[in-house]
C-alpha cells in the first residue's frame, strides 16, 4: 500500500513539473515575440502561440495542453491584441479572431494528444501480440516438459523483467517443482501451501488480486482443456492486470496448452513403454516356463515309472540317467536364472583376487565332466602364464557358459580348444569348437538377453551368452565371437591383465 | 567301519531331510533329525551324535550362531550345506571350526565321500609319520618327500604347506587357515603367496600340473589334498 502512495506522489510531481514547463514555455515564447516582432501584426504572434501549442500537445498531457491553450490566449489577448494590457478587444474582427485563436489552440492540442495515445496504446499491442508470436514459435519446437517450462520461464523473465517458477502436478494431482529447472524464487511452506490453494480452486491469488494480496508472489493456476499442469508463481515488478489484462490471460493459457500437451505425450509414452515390456515380459515368461517344463515333465514320468517297479535293472538305471540329466538341466537354468537377476540388479561386484588360471580352466571342464565325455577337450595354456587378477567363481561361470555353448552347437566327437596366454598387457581367452558356427548375420547378437538362433535345437533361455558378456565387463573386458576358417566358431575374452607384482 | 555311527541332519527343508535320510540309512548310518537351529542344539546335546550335517540357512538362528555354539562343547566333525552363492558365508563357517562344506545341489556321492573323510580324520589318534597317497610319500618326521622313490627337493615352506594339507587330506582348508599355518598371522590376506607356492608344488608333485590330481582347487574358498 505504501508502495503505491509513493509512485502516486512522484506522478504528481511529475505532472506539476510538466505544468511549470508549459507556463514557462508560453512565457518565453510570448517575451521573445514581445520584443522582436512589431506591435502591429500581433496576428503573427497568434500564429507563433498556436504553433507552440502544436508542439506542446505531441509530447504533454492533456491538462498541460489545455493550460497552454488557456495561457496562450490570455497572454495573446492582455499584450497583443490592442487595446495593450487589458483584456478588451477593439475591433469587433479581433473578437472573432480570439475565440478563433482559443478554439484552435483547444481542439489542436487535444486532438494531437489523442492520436499520440492511441499510437502509444496501438505499439504497447504490437508488442504483446510479438511476444506472443514468440512464445508460441518457441513452444511449438520445444520437445519436452522441461523445455517448455525453461522457454517460458525464460520468455517471462526477458519480456518482464520478472523472476518466476513453476510448480508440476505430479500426475496424482499433487504438486512438485520441476527440480531440473535453474531458479532464483525461493518457496516457502507458505507459499506452496498458497499454491496448493490456487491450484485446487483454480483461480490467480497472492499479489495484486483478492486473496492473499499481501504475499509478494502471484500464483496462477494451469488450465488447460482435459488437465491442470500445475502452478505458474510469479514476482511481479508491476501490476500486471492494470495493462493487457487479456494479453496476460492469452500468455498463461499458451503456456497452459503446451504443458498440457507435452503431459499427455509422456503419458502416451507411458503407456506405449508399459505395453512393450507387457510384451516382452509375457515372451520371456512363456520362454522360461517352456524350458521348465521339459525337464520337470522327464523326472515326473520317469521317477512315477520307477515306482512302479516293473522294469529290469538296466531300464531303472536308465530312468535313473534321465531324472539325473533333467535335474541338471533344471540346475542350469536356475544358477543362470540367478546370474541374470545378480547382473541386472547390479549387485555384482567381482572378488578380484590372484589365481591360476589352470584352476579356473579345470574347475569349470571338471563341472561339465558328462558332457565333455563325447568330445575331446583340448588345454594349450601358456606356461610361463602368471597369476591372474580375477574373480574365481564369475571367470569359471564365463568358462563353463562358453564351453557349454560349444558343446551344445558342435557334432560329438568333436574337438573344443582352449588357448589362453598374455598378450600386450591383456589376458586372451579363446575358446574354438568344430561345429556349426555362427550365421553372420546374427553374429553380433548372439550376446543379448533372451537372443536365441530361431530354429536352434539345443533349448535354453538365451541367457547363457549374455550372462558371459555381463561377467567379462564386470571385469572391465570384452568378448567376441567369430566364425574360425574352416569350421565352428571362436569366441575369444579379453581381460585387461594387471601384472603381478611378485 | 561305519556301523553305527549317528549323523544329526539340522536342516529346515523337509526334501532334503529325507533325501539325507534315505541316502545315509542305506549306507549304514542312523540318522537323528532336526527342522531348527534350537532343535539341533539340544537333539546334538542329548544324543552326542558322531557327526552333523548342518544347513547355514535355518529359520531360527544364524547358522553360523548354531555352529559356534555347537563348537563350544562338540569336537566331533560338522558338515556344512549352503547354497552356491555363499562364499563368505562358507568360509565363515570353515574358519569358525566347520570341517567341511557341500553346496547345494550336491551328489550323493560326493557327501558320503566327505561324511567318510570326516570321520576319519577325527578318528585318526595319532599322526601318520608317512603318508602315502598315490606315488607320492611325504615323511613329516624327516621332511623328505618321494616320488616314485625318487626325492622331490622341496623348500621349507613349501613343504609345511604340503605337510599340512597331507595332514589333513581329504578336508578343504581355506586360503586364511594355509596363509595362518605356513607364514603367520600378518599373512593371512596374501593370497598370491599362496597361489605361487600351490603352483611351485603342483609343478614338483603332479604328474600334470595343468591338471592336478592331488592339490585340488576349492573355488573361492581353498585347497583341498586328496584322498
Amino acid at each position: 500500500m505504501r508502495l503505491t502512495r509513493k509512485s502516486k506522489k512522484r506522478r504528481q510531481v511529475a505532472e506539476a513539473k510538466n505544468y511549470i514547463i508549459t507556463a514557462l514555455t508560453i512565457t518565453i515564447v510570448s517575451t521573445l515575440c514581445w520584443f522582436f516582432i512589431a506591435p502591429n501584426s500581433y496576428h503573427v504572434v497568434s500564429f507563433i502561440l498556436l504553433f507552440v501549442v502544436s508542439i506542446l500537445a505531441t509530447f504533454m498531457s492533456t491538462i498541460s495542453v489545455l493550460i497552454a491553450a488557456t495561457l496562450s490566449a490570455m497572454v495573446w489577448n492582455y499584450f497583443f491584441i490592442p487595446p495593450h494590457f487589458t483584456f478588451n478587444i477593439e475591433k469587433t474582427e479581433d473578437i472573432l479572431f480570439f475565440i478563433m485563436f482559443f478554439i484552435i489552440a483547444l481542439v489542436n492540442g487535444i486532438l494531437t494528444t489523442r492520436v499520440r495515445q492511441q499510437e502509444k496504446l496501438a505499439r504497447s499491442r504490437e508488442e504483446n501480440t510479438k511476444s506472443l508470436f514468440q512464445l508460441t514459435k518457441k513452444l511449438s519446437i520445444a520437445k519436452d516438459i522441461d523445455e517448455v517450462i525453461s522457454i517460458s520461464s525464460n520468455e517471462i523473465n526477458s519480456l518482464f523483467g520478472e523472476s518466476n517458477i513453476f510448480l508440476l502436478q505430479n500426475g496424482e494431482n499433487k504438486l512438485c517443482q520441476s527440480s531440473r529447472i535453474a531458479t532464483d524464487l525461493q518457496l516457502n511452506n507458505k507459499d506452496i501451501s498458497i499454491a496448493e490453494k490456487a491450484f485446487i480452486e483454480n483461480t490467480i491469488t497472492g499479489a495484486h488480486t483478492k486473496n492473499f494480496s499481501n504475499n509478494e508472489l502471484t500464483f496462477y493456476p494451469l488450465k488447460a482443456n482435459i488437465l491442470s499442469p500445475g502452478v505458474l508463481i510469479i514476482k511481479h515488478k508491476e501490476n500486471p492486470f492494470q495493462t493487457g489484462l487479456e494479453f496476460w490471460n492469452t500468455f498463461i493459457t499458451l503456456i497452459s496448452n503446451t504443458l498440457e500437451r507435452e503431459f499427455l505425450r509422456e503419458l502416451a509414452e507411458k503407456a506405449r513403454f508399459l505395453d512393450e515390456s507387457d510384451r516382452l515380459y509375457k515372451t520371456i515368461f512363456n520362454s522360461i516356463s517352456h524350458e521348465f517344463r521339459i525337464p520337470v515333465a522327464t523326472i515326473m514320468g520317469a521317477s512315477e515309472s520307477l515306482t512302479s517297479n516293473i522294469h529290469q535293472k538296466d531300464i531303472q538305471d536308465k530312468l535313473s540317467s534321465e531324472i539325473y540329466t533333467a535335474a541338471i538341466r533344471l540346475n542350469r537354468l536356475v544358477e543362470n536364472l540367478l546370474n541374470m537377476s545378480r547382473l541386472e540388479s547390479g549387485r555384482i561386484s567381482p572378488r578380484f583376487d590372484w589365481h591360476d588360471i589352470n584352476d579356473i580352466i579345470n574347475q569349470a571342464t571338471k563341472s561339465l565332466k558328462t558332457d565333455l565325455t563325447n568330445y575331446s577337450l583340448e588345454l594349450d595354456i601358456n606356461k610361463d602364464l602368471p597369476l591372474i587378477y580375477v574373480d574365481f567363481g564369475l571367470f569359471e561361470q564365463v568358462i563353463y557358459n562358453v564351453v557349454l555353448n560349444s558343446i551344445q552347437h558342435s557334432p560329438k566327437g568333436s574337438k573344443i580348444k582352449i588357448n589362453a596366454g598374455y598378450n600386450n598387457k591383456n589376458l586372451v581367452i579363446d575358446i574354438s569348437d568344430e561345429g556349426t558356427g555362427i550365421n553372420p548375420a546374427i553374429i553380433k547378437n548372439i550376446f543379448d538377453k533372451f537372443y536365441r538362433e530361431s530354429g536352434n535345437k539345443s533349448g535354453g533361455l538365451g541367457l547363457g551368452l549374455s550372462i558371459v558378456r555381463g561377467f567379462v565387463e564386470a571385469h572391465n573386458g570384452s568378448i567376441i565371437a567369430k566364425n574360425n576358417y574352416k569350421a565352428g566358431t571362436c569366441i575369444t575374452i579379453t581381460i585387461p591383465a594387471t601384472e603381478p607384482f611378485f | 567301519m561305519q556301523q553305527n555311527k549317528t549323523i544329526l541332519i539340522i536342516d529346515d527343508e523337509l526334501q532334503i531331510r529325507s533325501l539325507l535320510d534315505i541316502t545315509l540309512t542305506a549306507n549304514g548310518f542312523k540318522i537323528i533329525m532336526a527342522e531348527t537351529g534350537k532343535q539341533g542344539l539340544i537333539e546334538a546335546a542329548t544324543n552326542n551324535p558322531d557327526l552333523i550335517i548342518l544347513d547355514l540357512g535355518l529359520p531360527d538362528i544364524e547358522g553360523n550362531e548354531v555352529l559356534q555354539k555347537l563348537r563350544e562343547w562338540y569336537f566331533k566333525p560338522i558338515l556344512i550345506l549352503s547354497v552356491r552363492t555363499s562364499e563368505y558365508d562358507i568360509i565363515d563357517a570353515l574358519d569358525s571350526g566347520a570341517n567341511d562344506y557341500l553346496t547345494k545341489p550336491f551328489r550323493s556321492g560326493e557327501l558320503l565321500a566327505r561324511i567318510r573323510a570326516a570321520i576319519r580324520n577325527s578318528e585318526k589318534t595319532e599322526s601318520e609319520p608317512i603318508i602315502n597317497i598315490n606315488d607320492i610319500s611325504i615323511d613329516i618326521n624327516n621332511h623328505l618327500v618321494k616320488k616314485n622313490n625318487t626325492i622331490i627337493k622341496l623348500t621349507s615352506t613349501e613343504f609345511s604347506l604340503l605337510s599340512l594339507l597331507a595332514r589333513n587330506r581329504g578336508r578343504v582348508l581355506t586360503h586364511k587357515y594355509l596363509l595362518k599355518e605356513t607364514w603367520g598371522l600378518n599373512y593371512q590376506e596374501q593370497t598370491q603367496y599362496l597361489r605361487v607356492f600351490i603352483a611351485q608344488l603342483r609343478k614338483k608333485i603332479e604328474i600334470d600340473p595343468t591338471k592336478p590330481q592331488l592339490i585340488i582347487t576349492e573355488s573361492g574358498i581353498g585347497y583341498r589334498f586328496c584322498e
